[in-house]
C-alpha cells in the first residue's frame, strides 16, 4: 500500500491508528466543526484538533429526536453519532454559529442529551463574526483569546505565545504542502484524482499535524512519480459545503469528469490561506481565520467568494463547474444559484446537484452528471 | 410613474382605503408614503422585517420592509415571486420570505428597487442569504448589522453590536445623502419610547382573564414602517384607548373562554385573523400572544448621543423574532415559558413553519421541557407564506383536535 | 452504414435501426424485469423487421435510458437527455424545448439554436405527474389511458387537485368521484396537476419555443390541450412516435461515433 493509500484510508473511519496512538500516550482530542475554529489554539494547548464528521453513520433516528425533518442531514447524522456515544473519544467539543442547523444541534450537547466521557465536559461555542472588516477582525481576536483562556482554565494548562507561534508555523507548513499538491493538478495530466484529494484533506484533519506533514511529503514524492490522468472527458471544479465521502467524487470521476480543483468546505476553504507568522499570534489567527480568500457562504462577502470561484475555474483550466449543495441549506441554496448565474454569464457550463448526507439515488446522480459532461463534450 | 408598477400593492392600498382597523390604517399610510417617495424620486431603504425603522425615521428616509410589502396583496399574487425565485435556482424549502424578496427583485415590477439595503444577521440563515442575492441582483449597497450570538452580560459583545449601529448611521448618511441631526434623533427616539409605553400597557391588559379581545395586541406594523413619527404613537394610543374602553365595558373576546392559547410562530400568514376568529368562535379558544411579541422593553435614555445609540442597539436585540433568532434555544424556551406564565395560557400551539429551520431546530428541546412541566403543546407543519403547501382546512382540523384534548384535560384537572 | 439506438426505460424498451441516416425499423415493447432482457428483445424485434439476424450486422449501437449500463451489446452509452435532444432536433430543427414524461420521471431539456443541450432539469424523486401517476388515475376512474386522455377534452368545469403527492392525489380523486363530480372534469384536473408540475420544470430551464413532447404521455390529447393552454404556446408534434425519440437520438449518435472513429483512423 502506498503512503497516499494509507492516508486516504483515514477518511473511511471516524477514528484511526494515529488517533489511537495519540490517546494511548495520554493525548487529548478536541473535536470541532467547520473552518472557523482556530486549530492552532488547540494544538498549542498540546491537544489534537479533530474535524468532526459523521463517518460511519447509517441512520439518523436518534439525532432526529432533536432535529426536525427540515434540518440538514449532515447535522442530523452528526447529532445521531453524538447521541450514540460515537464521539466519546473526544475530550472536548468546539462549535460555532456556522448556520442555524449547526447551532441548534449544539444545544443538544449543552442540554446534556449527548453522553460524554467525563463531566463537566469541555464545550465551547465560538462567536464568529459574519462580517469582514477591521472592527470584526478585532472582535474575532477577542474570540480567539477567550477560546485560548477557556482551554487553559478547563484543562489547567498554559498556552504561551511561543507555543502559538510554533503551532502556526507547523500548520502553515501543512497548508503549503497541501497547496503544492493542488498546484500539480493544474497540469494537463493531473497526477491525482479529486476523490484522492478529498480523502487526503480529511486525513489532514484527523491526525497529528506533525505526522501528517511528514507522511505527506512522501505522498508528494509518490504523486510526482505518476504519469498523470489523460483519459478524462472534462476538467471540473467541484464546489460545495461539507463533503466527507470520496465515493461521491468517484461517482463523478468514473463518468469522465476529472475533478482538478475544488472549492469545498473540506477542501481549499479549510486550508488555503496562511497565517502571518510575523504578527502577534492571536491577531494573526483572527485575521487569517476570518478574512479568507474564499469564505463559507455563512459570511456576507458574497462578491469575493463568487469572484474566487470564477478565478479558480480559469486558473485550473476547467471545462465545467459542479456545485453540490445539501438539501435544506439556505446558505448554499442561495450561493449555488448565484454561482450558476455567474457561470452562465461567463459561458462556463455549470451543474447544481442536490444531495443529502447519505449517498442515495446514485443512478439519478449519474444520469445528471453524464448528461452534463455530454453538454461539455458529446 | 409608479401607477403602472406595483399593481398588487396599489390594489391592496385601494382595498385598505376604507378600513377602520387601526393596523390596516397604519399599513395604508405607509403604502401612501412609499408611493409618494417613489413619485418624488427620493431614496427607498429596505429594512429587513425584524429590523425596526427608527433609524430611518430619524433620518427622514422612507423605509420599505420587503416582506411586509409582499404581504399586502393576497397570497395568490405572491406566487409568481416565489416561482421566480425557484426558477432562479433557490430551493423551494427556503422560507417564503427569502423566496419572495428574491423573486420580487427578479421579476422587476413587483417591488421598488432599493437605494440601499439594511439587514441584521438575525434571525436566520434565510434572510442573511436571501439579501445577499438581492444585493447582487440590484447592485444596491447593503449594510449588515453583525449580531453576536452570546451578548447577554457581555460588555465587549455589546460594544461590538453598538458599533454596528454607529456604522449603520454613517452608511445611511452616505447612501441617502441625508445628514444625521442628533436633535431629530433624540426626538424620534423619545417618540418611540412613548410608542413602546403604550404598546406595553396594551400587552399588560391582554394578560387579563378573561381575555378582553381576540385581536392580539401584537407587534404593531408601525415598528417596521413608522415608529418615531407622532402619527405612529397616536395610532397605538388609539388602539390602547379602544382596548381600555373594552375592558371598562367588561367586554371579552368570547362569551365563554374555554382555552387560552399562546403561539410559537403564527398560523399561516394570510388567514391569521380568520383562524384566530374561527378558534374563538367555534372552540372558545382565545389567542393571547405569540412568543415573538411577549418581550418587554426598557425606555431609551436620551440624555446623550451615545446613550441614544446604545439604547437603540440594545432595544433592537429584543425585537420581534430578533431576540429569539439571534441566540441559542435558551431564549426560545425562556420566552415560550414566560409567555405561558404571563398570559396564563393553558397550552401552546406551534406552527413548525417549514422554511423556518432555526425555530424548528429548537422544538425537540421545547417539547421535552413542556412535557416535564405538563404544558400541553401541539406542533403542526405548515408553510407560513406559501398557500399551496398545507391547506387552511388541514390546519384547522389539527387545531380543533388539539383544543378538544386541552379542554378534556382541564375538565379532569390535569 | 447501419446503426442502432436502444433506449431501456423503466416502463418500456425501444430500439431504432437507421440505415444511412434514415429510420429503417423501430420497436416499442413493455419492459421485462431485467434490462438486459428488455434490450435484447427490443433490438431483436427491430432487426427482424428488416431481415437482419445478427448483431454483427449493426455497425455501432448506442444504449440510453435508465437501463443504459445494462445493455451488453451496446458500443457506448449516452444519457437519455442528450439522446432526446439529438432525436427531437433531427426530427424538427425548430425545437428548443423537449418535455419528456417518462414512466417514472419527468425531464425538461433546453436546446440552443444548433441543437446542443444547454440545460436540463429532472424530477426523478417521486412519481407525481409521470406515466405511473396517469396509469393509477385511469385505474381509479375505471378508464383506459386512451379514454382518460380524450374525456378530459369534454370538461365543463376544471377541477383542481391540490395534493402534491400522487398517493394523496389518488385519495382526492376518489373523494371527488364520491361527491359526484363529472369524470371529464376530474380527468381535466388530473392533467392540470401534471401540467403545473411540468410548468415549474419548464420555467426552471427557461423554455423557448418551439416546444415538443416526448415519451408515452405525448400521445395524451387531454394533457396536450391543458399544457398548450398553460404554456400559451402550440406544442409541436414530431413526425415519429414520441416514445422512440430517445432511441432515434441514440442511433444518430451511434452514426456520429462511427464517423468520428473512422475519421480519426
Amino acid at each position: 500500500m502506498t503512503v497516499l493509500q494509507e492516508l486516504a484510508k483515514l477518511s473511511d473511519t471516524l477514528i484511526n491508528p494515529y488517533m489511537e496512538r495519540w490517546k494511548k500516550k495520554g493525548g487529548k482530542i478536541i473535536g470541532y466543526h467547520g473552518i472557523y475554529v482556530p486549530e492552532e489554539v488547540i494544538h498549542a494547548a498540546g491537544m489534537l484538533p479533530y474535524r468532526l464528521r459523521a463517518t460511519g453513520s447509517t441512520s439518523s433516528e436518534l439525532g432526529d429526536v432533536y432535529a426536525s425533518s427540515t434540518t440538514c442531514t449532515y447535522c442530523r447524522h452528526c447529532l445521531d453519532q453524538a447521541m450514540r456515544g460515537e464521539y466519546k473519544f473526544l475530550d472536548g467539543f468546539v462549535s460555532f454559529h456556522g448556520c442555524d442547523h449547526l447551532s441548534r444541534s449544539f444545544d443538544a450537547w449543552r442540554y446534556g442529551k449527548v453522553p460524554t466521557p467525563y463531566s463537566p465536559f469541555y464545550l465551547r461555542f465560538l462567536d464568529i463574526p459574519f462580517k469582514i472588516n477591521a472592527r470584526s477582525v478585532k472582535w474575532m481576536q477577542v474570540q480567539v483569546e477567550r477560546f485560548k483562556r477557556s482551554l487553559e482554565e478547563h484543562f489547567g494548562l498554559t498556552i504561551t505565545d511561543d507555543a502559538l507561534r510554533q503551532s502556526i508555523k507547523t500548520y502553515n507548513e501543512q497548508r503549503k504542502l497541501l497547496r503544492s499538491l493542488y498546484e500539480m493538478r493544474k497540469k494537463e495530466k493531473p497526477p491525482v484524482t479529486g476523490a484522492e484529494v478529498l480523502a487526503l484533506v480529511i486525513a489532514s484533519t484527523s491526525m497529528p499535524v506533525e505526522e501528517f506533514n511528514e507522511q505527506f511529503k512522501k505522498v508528494l514524492a509518490e504523486v510526482n512519480g505518476r504519469d498523470g490522468f489523460k483519459d478524462y472527458r472534462a476538467r471540473l471544479l467541484l464546489v460545495g459545503g461539507t463533503l466527507e465521502d470520496p465515493e461521491y467524487i468517484r461517482t463523478i470521476e468514473e463518468l469522465g469528469g476529472l475533478v482538478v480543483i475544488d472549492a469545498l468546505c473540506v477542501g481549499i476553504r479549510h486550508f488555503w490561506d496562511l497565517v502571518d507568522e510575523d504578527s502577534e499570534p492571536t491577531a494573526a489567527l483572527a485575521k487569517r481565520y476570518l478574512d479568507r480568500s474564499i469564505s463559507c457562504p455563512r459570511m456576507v462577502d458574497y462578491e469575493r467568494r463568487l469572484k474566487f470561484v470564477s478565478d479558480l475555474a480559469r486558473e485550473f483550466n476547467t471545462d465545467g463547474i459542479i456545485v453540490q449543495r445539501m438539501k435544506m441549506c439556505d446558505n448554499w441554496g442561495c450561493d449555488s444559484a448565484m454561482i450558476k448565474q455567474q457561470a452562465r454569464k461567463e459561458g462556463m457550463p455549470c451543474l447544481i446537484l442536490e444531495r443529502e448526507y447519505l449517498m442515495s439515488g446514485v443512478g439519478q446522480m449519474r444520469t445528471r452528471v453524464q448528461a452534463f459532461l455530454e453538454t461539455i463534450r458529446r | 410613474m409608479t401607477t403602472e408598477k406595483y399593481k398588487e400593492q396599489r390594489i391592496g392600498y385601494e382595498m385598505l382605503k376604507d378600513s377602520e382597523n387601526p393596523m390596516m390604517k397604519g399599513l395604508r399610510n405607509w403604502l401612501e408614503r412609499v408611493f409618494r417617495t417613489l413619485d418624488e424620486g427620493k431614496p427607498i431603504v429596505y429594512n429587513e422585517f425584524t429590523f425596526w425603522c427608527d433609524t430611518m425615521t430619524a433620518l427622514d428616509v422612507q423605509p420599505l420592509a420587503p416582506e411586509m410589502w409582499g404581504q399586502v396583496p393576497m397570497p395568490a399574487a405572491q406566487e409568481p415571486c416565489l416561482d421566480a425565485a425557484q426558477d432562479f435556482g433557490i430551493p423551494p424549502e427556503m422560507c417564503w420570505a427569502g423566496r419572495y424578496v428574491i423573486g420580487a427583485t427578479l421579476l422587476g415590477d413587483r417591488i421598488p428597487p432599493p437605494t440601499c439595503i439594511v439587514v441584521p444577521t438575525y434571525p436566520c440563515d434565510n434572510c442573511k442569504a436571501a439579501y445577499q442575492v438581492v444585493a447582487k441582483l440590484t447592485g444596491a449597497p447593503m449594510y449588515v448589522l453583525d449580531c453576536p450570538y452570546w451578548i447577554e452580560d457581555d460588555e465587549e459583545a455589546m460594544d461590538y453590536w453598538v458599533d454596528q449601529y454607529k456604522g449603520l448611521l454613517s452608511f445611511l448618511e452616505e447612501h441617502t445623502g441625508k445628514k444625521l441631526d442628533y436633535d431629530r434623533l433624540k426626538e424620534t427616539v423619545e417618540e418611540s419610547n412613548r410608542f413602546i409605553e403604550y404598546w406595553l400597557e396594551g400587552k399588560e391588559l391582554m394578560r387579563r382573564k378573561p381575555l378582553p379581545t381576540n385581536d392580539m395586541f401584537g407587534s404593531p406594523v408601525e415598528i417596521l414602517t413608522s415608529i418615531g413619527l407622532p402619527e405612529a404613537t397616536q395610532a397605538i394610543k388609539n388602539r390602547l384607548d379602544d382596548l381600555k374602553a373594552r375592558v371598562a365595558r367588561g367586554e371579552t373576546a368570547v362569551p365563554e373562554e374555554k382555552v387560552r392559547v399562546t403561539w410559537n410562530y403564527l398560523p399561516v400568514l394570510w388567514s391569521i385573523v380568520e383562524i384566530f376568529d374561527w378558534m374563538a368562535r367555534e372552540l372558545g379558544a382565545v389567542t393571547t400572544t405569540t412568543i415573538f411579541d411577549g418581550t418587554s422593553f426598557e425606555p431609551i435614555d436620551t440624555s446623550t448621543p451615545e446613550s441614544i445609540i446604545r439604547g437603540m442597539a440594545r432595544r433592537a436585540l429584543h425585537g420581534y423574532m430578533a431576540r429569539q433568532g439571534r441566540g441559542s434555544s435558551d431564549i426560545i424556551i425562556e420566552d415560550t415559558l414566560r409567555a405561558v406564565e404571563e398570559y396564563q395560557a393553558d397550552c401552546i400551539i406551534v406552527n413548525g413553519a417549514l422554511g423556518c429551520k432555526w425555530l424548528r431546530g429548537s422544538y425537540g428541546y421545547l417539547r421535552d421541557i413542556c412535557r416535564e412541566r405538563g404544558i400541553p403543546v401541539m406542533m403542526f407543519d405548515a408553510d407560513i407564506g406559501d398557500a399551496r403547501v398545507v391547506s387552511d382546512d388541514e390546519v384547522k382540523a389539527r387545531i380543533g383536535k388539539f383544543i378538544e384534548t386541552v379542554i378534556e384535560r382541564k375538565k379532569r384537572g390535569v | 452504414m447501419i446503426v442502432a439506438g436502444c433506449d431501456v426505460g423503466s416502463t418500456t424498451g425501444k430500439a431504432v435501426i437507421m440505415k444511412d441516416h434514415t429510420i429503417a425499423a423501430s420497436t416499442i415493447m413493455w419492459c421485462k424485469p431485467r434490462p438486459e432482457e428488455t434490450a435484447h428483445i427490443a433490438i431483436t424485434e427491430a432487426m427482424q423487421k428488416i431481415g437482419l439476424s445478427s448483431l454483427d450486422e449493426l455497425d455501432y449501437i448506442v444504449g440510453t435510458g435508465y437501463g443504459r449500463l445494462k445493455i451488453p451489446f451496446a458500443n457506448d452509452n449516452i444519457s437519455e437527455i442528450t439522446c432526446h435532444g439529438v432525436g427531437a432536433y433531427w426530427l424538427c430543427n425548430s425545437v428548443r424545448t423537449i418535455i419528456d414524461i417518462g414512466g417514472q420521471d419527468l425531464k425538461v431539456i433546453g436546446l440552443d439554436d444548433s441543437g446542443k443541450v444547454i440545460d436540463f432539469v429532472m424530477n426523478d424523486k417521486c412519481a407525481a405527474g409521470t406515466g405511473r401517476f396517469l396509469e393509477n388515475m385511469a385505474r381509479v376512474l375505471g378508464l383506459t389511458l386512451e379514454e382518460l386522455s380524450t374525456i378530459s377534452l369534454e370538461a365543463t368545469k376544471p377541477t383542481v387537485i391540490t395534493s402534491q403527492c400522487s398517493v394523496f392525489a389518488e385519495s382526492e380523486v376518489i373523494t371527488l368521484l364520491n361527491q359526484g363530480e363529472e369524470i371529464a372534469n376530474i380527468a381535466n384536473g388530473i392533467h392540470a396537476s401534471i401540467a403545473s408540475r411540468l410548468l415549474t420544470l419548464v420555467r426552471r430551464v427557461g423554455a423557448q419555443n418551439d416546444i415538443t413532447l416526448a415519451g408515452g404521455c405525448a400521445k395524451n390529447v387531454g394533457l396536450i390541450d391543458v399544457l398548450e393552454k398553460r404554456l400559451e404556446a402550440k406544442i409541436v408534434k414530431l413526425p415519429e412516435d414520441p416514445q422512440i425519440i430517445g432511441a432515434i437520438g441514440a442511433a444518430l449518435l451511434a452514426a456520429e461515433r462511427l464517423e468520428r472513429s473512422a475519421s480519426s483512423k
